[in-house]
């Protein structure tokens, strides 16, 4: 009972590991894909004479958007690897304690 | 129960896997454009740290009022990981907000409540860990308190002028945003069962080797 | 119902008996209420005058920390003398000992509050002749609130370890909204011209927050005190 639930829980952390992975490559690869920036206007042959405003940033002025997305993924996907982990890693301590206890039990108990 | 354990954890598995698949798939936000796709993950996020601190508040005050052991064990896994997914929603807002708004962080009603019920399950955790003896009663009293904050938290951002966008967002998810919505939805509820139930066996082996001990202590 | 109210008033009255004869809990909250607020108004004072907007925050947040300390102190006196388990023994219905502690803890807090105001006041010259009634009624259902909870919790704590620190960890979280509204209605009424509905809205807020920590407190006193 105790070996299937390790395998269990390596079987999850994998499988998480492997399709975080995947699943970021994917993000990536489609942010990727955004349409190319804009050409701005060329470096003008006249100095500048007026201000022109502008309804919104061009694509390079704006903050990047894609490191923001992959660390808000990655994040994710890491707090729960390590949860994961952690539940883990305290359930098999208490198993060796229980085993550890019980052998102990049991000598005390043949002694007698 | 092993094979209900490993079929969870594939059904676990193969949603968190498609998850990225669909939410790469959808369309983008007229104002926020790509970075608006944090909001699959935060909003589920969200959703389960509700339901784990409704689960906890429930558990304890059965806990309290019919001294049930087990009602106090899923009351203890139900509080770890209302902090778990709190973080996540915590750090995934942020992140989405820093292009969105411009700022990391706004104290408005509904990240500065948020933020205060996360602390309250954190001092839960911290209670359970330094209280001492009796401790089980003084988390379960905090997560009574802590689960009141719910229904707060949830309708904050419609009585109050937020910068956070409402709870009606989620009803007029467009078409192509619902599927991948509320199939992440989907594998954040059933991640969570399957985190439930492995943290409160956690429990119940603790108190399983406590049992051992006092008997070791009689030989 | 009756005496439910006789024993509220009862343990009320002891712990006014207790404190009357020393006084020692009144006097030294008042002094570190005081001391808070001079803190403050050090920190946040530039050029020989007070930030603006800023009485109302410390006027709440000097009443929190007070009022911990004044809770602290309560209930340590209680656990000094045994007087809390024989309380429990007493065959009388647990709720009522609970709103009997609450109201003196109240009462301890408004005293406290009497000489905060107008020292706040001076010292930011911040104007509480404003509207003096909505004023009281935000500390009045503030502390009502704040305190509601801190019973709650320090009487829980009182066998507990290390409860010294454990009191402000359990009780900011929850408590923190009280202060919240506290704070924004106050700074609501110290303006020029005070918002009279915002500080409607906020009062109103903070009575619907006393309702709900007065009633989960009651509900969960009985429980947490038995062993």
């Amino acid at each position: 009972m105790r070996r299937t639930t390790t395998t269990g829980m390596m079987a999850l952390m994998v499988a998480l590991v492997l399709v975080g992975l995947s699943g970021a490559g994917l993000l990536a690869y489609q942010a990727g894909q955004a349409p190319p920036t804009p050409a701005g206007q060329g470096a003008g042959q006249e100095p500048q004479d007026q201000f022109v405003p502008v309804k919104s940033l061009p694509q390079q002025e704006q903050l990047p958007a894609v490191p923001l997305l992959l660390t808000a993924y990655g994040f994710v996907w890491a707090v729960l690897l390590v949860y994961v982990w952690s539940i883990w890693r305290r359930l098999m301590k208490v198993e060796r304690e229980m085993q550890d206890l019980s052998s102990r039990v049991a000598a005390a108990a043949t002694r007698r | 129960m092993n094979k209900g354990y490993s079929l969870f954890v594939l059904l676990a598995v193969v949603l968190f896997a498609f998850a990225p698949v669909l939410v790469a798939e959808t369309p983008n936000e007229a104002t926020m454009g790509l970075v608006q796709k944090i909001f699959y993950y935060h909003v589920p996020s969200a959703m389960v740290m509700f339901m784990a601190a409704l689960i906890c508040g429930l558990a304890s005050a059965a806990y309290l009022f019919r001294t049930r052991p087990g009602a106090d064990r899923i009351a203890a896994a139900a509080a770890e990981l209302t902090v778990v997914f709190g973080l996540i929603v915590l750090v995934t807002g942020p992140l989405w907000a820093r292009k969105a708004w411009g700022v990391w962080w706004q104290w408005d009603a509904r990240l500065t409540s948020t933020l205060l019920m996360w602390m309250i399950f954190v001092a839960y955790l911290l209670v359970r860990r330094f209280g001492g003896p009796g401790a089980e009663k003084l988390s379960a009293a905090m997560a009574v308190f802590g689960m009141a904050n719910v229904p707060f938290v949830y309708i904050s951002v419609n009585i109050w002028r937020t910068v956070h966008p409402t709870t009606a967002v989620i009803p007029k998810l467009p078409g192509g945003m619902r599927g991948p919505f509320w199939f992440c939805v989907l594998s954040f509820t059933v991640l969570f069962g399957l985190l439930l139930a492995l943290r409160t066996r956690l429990e119940q082996r603790r108190a399983d080797l406590e049992h051992l001990y006092l008997l070791a202590d009689e030989e | 119902m009756p005496m439910f109210l006789k024993v509220a008033w009862l343990v009320m009255r002891k712990d006014l008996t207790v404190e009357v004869r020393s006084r020692e809990i009144l006097y030294t909250t008042v002094f570190f209420a005081v001391a808070c607020v001079l803190v403050f108004a050090f920190a946040l004072v530039k050029e020989g005058r007070p930030m603006d907007d800023a009485a109302a925050g410390i006027m709440w947040i000097s009443v929190a920390f007070a009022g911990t300390l004044a809770l602290g102190r309560t209930f340590e006196r209680e656990r000094h003398s045994e007087t809390l388990r024989a309380l429990m023994l007493a065959p009388v219905s647990r709720p009522a000992i609970y709103v009997g502690k609450l109201l003196g803890i109240v009462l301890l807090l408004l005293i406290v509050e009497t000489v905060l105001v107008p020292l706040v006041g001076l010292l930011f010259h911040a104007p509480i002749g404003n509207r003096p009634l909505m004023l009281i009624a935000l500390l009045v259902s503030g502390t009502i609130g704040f305190s509601a909870v801190g019973t709650l919790f320090a009487a829980m704590l009182v066998r507990a370890r290390s409860r010294d620190v454990m009191l402000p960890i359990l009780l900011y979280p929850i408590t923190i909204p009280v202060i919240i509204a506290g704070v924004r209605g106050t700074a609501a009424l110290f303006e020029a011209v005070p918002a009279d509905e915002l500080a409607q809205m906020w009062i109103a807020l903070l009575l619907f927050f006393d309702i709900v920590f007065v009633t989960l407190s009651l509900w969960t006193f009985e429980p947490l005190m038995t062993e």
